[in-house]
């Protein structure tokens, strides 16, 4: 699955330019025309980084990374601004208010593709081709890999999502909606207890070793809440 | 302080444009001079220091001063005029009294953020499209094998940025030449009605494009005479023709433009153009002229504007010691009247 990128700005030429330059980078891309329309798209959308301009109508770039940054599911989609304003302390006031990168206008588009890769490396690195590692646990983005103390972890291509989504935050609770708008898509209906049945079996996958012994179980069930990588291994 | 003290300050007092307090003990105002009442209000002797300006570090600037024995300075807020700026400088005088003088900062202040404004929108201009044509040069230069069809669209993209570039440097240049002469009374005679109709003239093959019927009535009572003003030629004409041009883009298509000449009250000479279109919305009225204001950004882009057409017409107007005035509301005609005074000889 390509990697969506959602661009507001509201000026079209500029959406194009970037547009152009993301597509021909293999990415997805969304755009919105206004700071409200934008934080309405991250909203249903939930793509995987935000492209914000400073200055938009309706909404500014600012009011809308403070508000991506207090709802909870937005909270944690990676933010870069781009600002045509040039004064002193924006900056500053961009990556305070919570924005992860900011570059000011103009600018290279190869560079901002650059800063898309590194800010995801970083935040979303099952995006990306960077191992994740959790003490004993390896996943392999590129590979589609696990493994457990050096040994391969058979699964299946959902529990393999869920894993990569827990292994990003480990010890942080997500809820089956979570799970669900991040492994099926937003606005699919599946049963809670479908996901149940995933986890069950990506626990029992994890707990499974060559020789049959089981190994200590990594996923905690925080009961009325969800699931996440257990803290302690 | 004696009798003669307190007469030299009331005599100072009297001639300085400043306000200027006498403190006495717990902070009493015991004097104000006309300038104090001025900014601060009519109450202010006998009230405390503290009533009547807002400043929490009022205490500590009073030992300081105490302390030194030097003049101390400070920002503060007028109590009775929270969106004022003023600058106190405090001093001791004798045993217990203390010398206040406020200087109102408010103008300098506005001016200020004014300035700030203004920059920060230029390099906001200048830089969304230059935006587009570095993003797009860079993008060619690395796509060799990029489709005709994408190569086409981005140069349009580049060749509308670029003049757009240019329309906006070149009102920059008109505000700045206009601005700098303000001051200066034009002294060369301008032939109004010859000037306009030759505006409408050469507005006239835009005005067919649009399928626009543009329409001028004389009703000065001298019809026969032409109205003489004191103006420079290019300047009024460039404000005729900001303003039809204006006209054309927000009016209906195929609508009536209607260009008229009134004579108007205190020997001045009103020209009204007046356009069909969606209409302005009251409170965006006041500020239209404002540089960079627009009520629609995107739309304004989108035919051609700067943001700083009103601007310029404003400034040209008042060198010529006219009147711009703007009437309109939503879904009703829009009214943009120009009044200037007659040559007296």
């Amino acid at each position: 699955m390509a990697i969506k990128v959602l661009i507001a700005d509201d000026e079209p030429n500029q959406i194009e330019l970037i547009s152009y330059n993301l597509k021909q980078s293999g990415f997805e891309v969304v755009h919105a025309a206004d700071g409200e329309q934008a934080l309405h798209m991250a909203e249903s959308q939930l793509p995987d980084i935000i492209i914000l301009d400073w200055m938009m109508p309706l909404m500014s770039g600012i009011e809308v990374c403070k508000a991506l940054r207090g709802m909870t599911e937005t909270r944690s989609i990676p933010v870069i601004m781009l600002s045509a304003r040039g004064e002193e302390g924006d900056r500053t006031l961009g990556l305070d208010i919570g924005a992860d990168d900011y570059m000011t206008k103009p600018f290279s588009p190869k560079e901002l593709v650059a800063r898309i890769r590194a800010v995801l490396r970083r935040s979303r690195p099952s995006l990306t081709n960077e191992v994740i590692t959790y003490g004993s646990l390896r996943l392999y983005p590129a590979k589609k890999i696990v493994e457990r103390d050096g040994q391969r972890v058979e699964l299946g291509p959902k529990e393999f999502r869920i894993l990569s989504l827990l292994m990003e935050r480990p010890g942080q609770v997500f809820s089956r909606t979570q799970l669900l708008d991040h492994v099926w898509g937003h606005g699919i209906y599946i049963d809670d207890r479908t996901i149940d049945v995933h986890m069950s079996r990506l626990r029992k996958a994890l707990q499974r070793t060559a020789n049959d012994a089981t190994l200590p179980d990594l996923i905690r069930t925080v009961r009325g809440s969800g699931y996440a990588l257990s803290e302690s291994e | 302080m004696n009798m003669h003290e307190m007469d030299l300050i009331k005599t100072l007092g009297s001639l300085v444009d400043d306000a200027l307090l006498v403190i006495g003990h717990d902070l009493v105002i015991t004097n104000a001079n006309p300038a104090s009442i001025r900014l601060l209000g009519d109450k202010v002797i006998g009230t405390n220091l503290n009533d009547v300006i807002i400043y929490s570090g009022l205490a500590e600037e009073l030992a300081a001063c105490l302390d030194s024995q030097k003049p101390v300075e400070f920002t503060a807020t007028p109590t009775n005029n929270h969106y004022r700026h003023i600058r106190a400088r405090m001093m001791i005088w004798g045993e217990d009294t203390l010398i206040v003088l406020l200087l109102d900062m408010t103008l300098q202040h506005n001016l200020e953020k004014m300035r700030r404004d203004f920059v920060a929108n230029v390099s906001h201009e200048l830089r969304s499209p230059l935006t587009s044509l570095i993003g797009f040069v860079e993008t060619m230069q690395n796509s060799p094998d990029m489709k005709l069809g994408d190569r086409q669209r981005f140069l349009n993209i580049m060749d509308e940025e670029a003049k757009r570039m240019s329309r906006l440097i070149n009102d920059l240049m008109s505000l700045s030449k206009v601005e700098v002469d303000e001051h200066i009374v034009p002294e060369s005679k301008v032939f109004v009605k010859s000037l306009l109709m030759a505006t409408i003239n050469v507005l006239s093959n835009r005005a067919l494009k649009t399928g626009h019927d543009i329409r001028f009535h004389d009703h000065r009572e001298q019809k026969v005479t032409e109205p003489v003003i004191r103006g420079g030629n290019d300047e009024i004409m460039e404000v005729f023709q900001n303003l039809l041009d204006n006209a054309l883009k927000y009016s209906f298509p195929s609508s009536i433009i209607r260009v008229e000449m009134h004579d108007y009250a205190n020997g001045r000479l009103a020209i009204n153009i007046i356009n069909q279109g969606e209409g302005i919305t009251e409170k965006h009225i006041p500020r239209l002229t404002e540089r960079f204001y627009r009520v629609d950004k995107g739309r304004s882009r989108q035919m051609g504007g700067t943001g700083l057409g009103l601007a310029i017409v404003k400034h040209i107007i008042n060198k010529h010691r006219g009147e711009l005035k703007i009437t309109s509301a939503l879904n009703k005609e829009t009214v943009f009247s120009v009044i200037l005074p007659y040559a007296t000889d």
